[in-house]
């Protein structure tokens, strides 16, 4: 039985540049990533571009799940904001990582990290330097 | 108040044995009935539908018998009187005891009016709310025409009109006892003694206020005065409220009695009884053959209005397939579907009634927060259902039942009873509907899968090139879903082989039709170039455009230089490469090879794919080993949920590394079988073994303190 969830509620940062950040938690597949996608429409339907996803709580991700963030790095990005991947489990990252992920996303270790990311920079541009990635 | 006043005037009157002026008469009247509408009025309590409804018999009953007795008492022990030449009670005495009667009338009248008044209203329609208004109405008024008549006077002609349109108000009044079908049967055997109780005592008091021991016997017998009740003798206009009172109240509770006693249903009760049989079998029919979702809800919402529980009903639902996951208004009955979403915060109210687990009822529905209507705009009261709470199946439709009234206070126990019975068996059909449109879908899936693995079976070549001094071995095992796994070889020139190892994301007839466009874009860039770099970028160029929002390719690609004796290899966000080299040889070990690379699809311009994009090249010693393969080779999980993993497959290679490629290839396969388990895998899995056994040449000793034996660069240097 996989278990999901995604909430929304929490809104970080200072106030002239609020944050949304997704709170994921259990098994983003194909099952479950119609859930996040919702969550993540529902959000830049509401103005907000500026997207954290806070990994911490994911056990497992697959492609389907992966192609979540890749459907909605660039909408984000048009809308002034970015998506941004925090503090995902190493097991997880792997997973990430194999694929490139680190390259196209801003990836950070905490969610605060990823928060304080968006107050750094404005406007990110979309290549981000390559991280270390072996 | 303003009948103890007048009480005492009148005593005074009858003290003073002279008549008043006629419009003190009057006056004292008027304030008599007016006393009484004021008691009336401010006796109403709101109900709280707790208790059942025939427990509300008793007071009258109790109050009945108690004046019963202390009239009957007082006839027998007091003779009263009235004078004959001034119409007034004939002695202080008597006024005194007529006072005392008036009071004790006047209480039993209230409490007969304020106690029958929710049995009358019982599952209160408009109609009925305006009849009862009308019968106290006309009852004041025609007590009213007697306001200032002395004794001696008949009745005025005024009064009959009234008089008989209060009569016929009453009497159909009587007719309708809808709060008899709320009782079970014991309640029902209570209820009859009850009401026959009050009908008994009510008619015994009419009796003896009129022909009986209370009544005022007249003055010499001369038969110039009629005889009068005591109450009258206060105040006639009381008198006749108290009589009609007395006997509506007996007349409704006989008339009760009999329903009671031979299970008569009144007329609207049989309509009720009517309209819910309708709406359960049509339900019933719901649930067999509607599984329409819509069609489904759109029944669901006409149930209640048909069966005539409410004035209007609607249905929200949430529907997490299509992404609408807060309770969205989908159909109505009675109301426009567009005025049911506004009237309503429909998503705060289905969370209330889910957390309630059972009816949500707003007695005074535009005096709630989440109702949005204007009072009069026909959302008097609310009734909220839950829907098919069924969350432990996960993903489930769920939301809430919406039942209106335009009067306010509408809704009975025993109707909420029904409606809960109703949204239950509604909540169970929606499951149904979800349950058998995921079957569907499931079966629509299973067709595509079967299809999706017969083009991949097709793609997938026939046979393997063979060069000198290379061995190549693929497998595959499809998994219960067709994942995507693509692999080919080919030969390039004399000396050269192509091996592409691919993963497609998504499945079923999409991921199919990315595995053809693979093996179109292998077939013809693999011959334009033998730099793996080179073809995954083209890949990539190619792929983009027609991948999915969200699709992406990792893959492999390895061209093997047989007359080099190297291999080069470029990965695009696929599983690192396994080279294992003898550990006879002094540079011998395994390694995964793993040069930096975007998956296919994740960088669609190309550029940052090509910036990233590394190639490694090995320099191949006579028995290295090298194996491609898709996720699902590492990615298996045994029975205790332990993913098989890299450092297994390393040391796997490499215990087997001087057997064939074939018999390595058979191996691996029954590795794989015994750690996932016989079962149809979760995930597709593919490998391509390559031994390389060389063409007889020596090949220096590798230097290898700087990791691998191999020589990375970027696959495009000047980007």
């Amino acid at each position: 039985m996989s278990h999901f969830s995604v909430r929304f509620d929490r809104l970080e940062g200072p106030p002239d540049a609020h944050v949304r950040v997704l709170t994921l938690r259990g098994e983003l597949d194909a099952h479950t990533a119609p859930d996040f996608e919702a969550a993540l429409q529902a959000c830049l339907d509401g103005g907000d571009a500026r997207l954290v996803a806070d990994g911490s709580g994911l056990d497992y991700v697959s492609s389907a799940g992966l192609g979540v963030f890749m459907a909605f790095v660039e909408p984000a990005r048009e809308g002034g904001g970015d998506l941004k991947i925090a503090a995902l489990p190493e097991r997880v990252f792997e997973v990430f990582d194999l694929l490139g992920f680190p390259t196209v996303f801003d990836m950070a270790d905490t969610v605060e990290g990823a928060v304080a990311a968006f107050s750094g920079s404005k406007a990110d541009p979309p290549a981000a330097a390559p991280e270390a990635a072996s | 108040m303003g009948l103890v006043s007048v009480a005492i005037v009148r005593s005074a009157e009858a003290a003073a044995g002279e008549p008043p002026p006629l419009g003190l008469a009057m006056g004292m009247d008027v304030i008599v009935v007016l006393a009484v509408a004021v008691g009336y009025v401010a006796l109403i309590t709101p109900r709280s539908g707790s208790t059942a409804p025939h427990r509300l018999l008793w007071t009258p009953f109790l109050i009945g018998l108690g004046v019963l007795a202390a009239e009957a008492v007082t006839g027998w022990l007091h003779e009263g009187a009235i004078d004959p030449k001034t119409a007034l009670p004939a002695d202080l005495e008597t006024a005194v005891v007529a006072s005392a009667v008036g009071l004790i009338d006047t209480l039993l009248s209230l409490a007969i009016l304020v106690s029958l008044r929710p049995l009358v209203l019982y599952r209160r329609r408009r109609a009925i709310v305006t009849a009862w208004g009308l019968l106290l109405v006309l009852g004041l008024a025609a007590a009213l025409t007697f306001a200032g008549r002395p004794l001696d006077e008949y009745g005025p002609n005024a009064m009959l009109p009234f008089l008989v349109g209060a009569v016929l108000v009453g009497t159909g009044l009587s007719a309708r006892q809808s709060w008899v079908s709320a009782l079970t049967f014991r309640e029902r055997m209570t209820a009859a003694f009850l009401a026959l109780g009050v009908a008994v005592t009510l008619g015994a008091l009419i009796y003896i206020r009129i022909a009986g021991p209370a009544l005022l016997p007249v003055g010499d017998g001369t038969g110039e005065v009629a005889s009068v009740p005591y109450t009258a003798a206060l105040s006639r206009p009381l008198g006749v409220v108290v009589l009609l009172t007395t006997a509506f109240g007996g007349l409704y509770a006989f008339a009760g009695g009999l329903w009671l006693l031979f299970g008569l249903p009144g007329a609207d009760v049989q309509d009720q009884r009517v309209g819910e049989r309708r709406a359960l079998r049509s339900l019933a029919d719901l649930s067999g053959r509607l599984l329409d979702r819509s069609a489904l809800a759109a029944a669901i919402a006409r149930g209640p209005v048909e069966a005539g529980f409410g004035d209007a009903a609607w249905v929200a639902l949430t529907d997490p397939p299509r992404g609408v996951l807060t309770p969205t208004v989908v159909a109505a009955e009675g109301i426009g579907t567009e005025a049911a979403a506004a009237a309503t915060d429909a998503a705060a109210l289905a969370r209330a009634a889910t957390d309630a687990d059972g009816p949500l009822v707003l007695a005074h529905a535009a005096a709630d927060h989440r109702v949005r209507t204007r009072p009069g705009d026909g959302v008097g009261s609310l009734v909220v259902l839950p829907l098919a709470q069924d969350t432990e199946a996960g993903g489930l439709t769920r939301g809430a039942l919406f039942i209106a009234r335009r009067l306010a206070d509408a809704f009975e126990a025993d109707d909420l009873a029904a409606l809960d019975t109703f949204a239950g068996q509604a909540g169970l059909s929606l499951s149904h509907a979800d349950l058998f449109a995921d079957a569907l879908e499931r079966e629509r899936l299973a067709r595509e899968l079967a299809l999706a693995r017969e083009v991949q079976q097709r793609l997938l070549p026939q046979s393997l090139p063979e060069v000198e001094g290379v061995q190549i071995a693929a497998a595959e095992r499809p998994a219960r879903e067709v994942g995507g796994d693509y692999y080919d070889a080919v030969r390039l020139g004399d000396d050269c082989v192509g091996l592409l190892v691919a993963d497609v994301s998504g499945k079923g007839a999409a991921a199919a039709f990315y595995m053809a466009e693979m093996k179109g874009i292998f077939q013809a860039g693999s011959r334009l170039t033998r730099a793996p770099g080179e073809f995954l970028a083209q890949a990539n160029d190619a792929l983009s455009a027609s991948l999915g929002r969200g699709d992406f390719v990792s893959a492999s690609y390895a061209v093997l230089d047989a007359e080099a004796g190297t291999l080069a290899v470029a990965r695009a966000g696929h599983t690192p490469a396994v080279l294992v080299r003898d550990r006879s040889r002094r540079d011998g070990g395994r390694w995964l090879l793993r040069g930096d690379g975007l998956a296919i699809g994740l960088d669609r311009t190309g550029t940052l794919f090509r910036q990233t994009l590394r190639e490694q090249t090995v320099a191949l010693a006579p028995g290295d080993t090298v194996v491609l393969y898709t996720d699902g080779l590492v990615e298996a999980r045994d029975a205790n949920g332990e993913e098989y993993g890299y450092d297994r497959l390393l040391d796997f290679v490499a215990r087997h590394a001087h057997v064939d490629a074939l018999d390595l290839r058979d191996l691996l396969l029954a590795e794989h079988r015994s750690w996932a388990g016989s079962d149809e895998a979760e995930d597709d899995t593919t490998f391509v073994v390559v031994r390389w056994t060389g063409r007889g040449e020596t090949v220096p000793v590798a230097d290898l303190t700087d990791g691998p034996p191999l020589t990375e660069r970027p696959a495009f240097a000047s980007a």
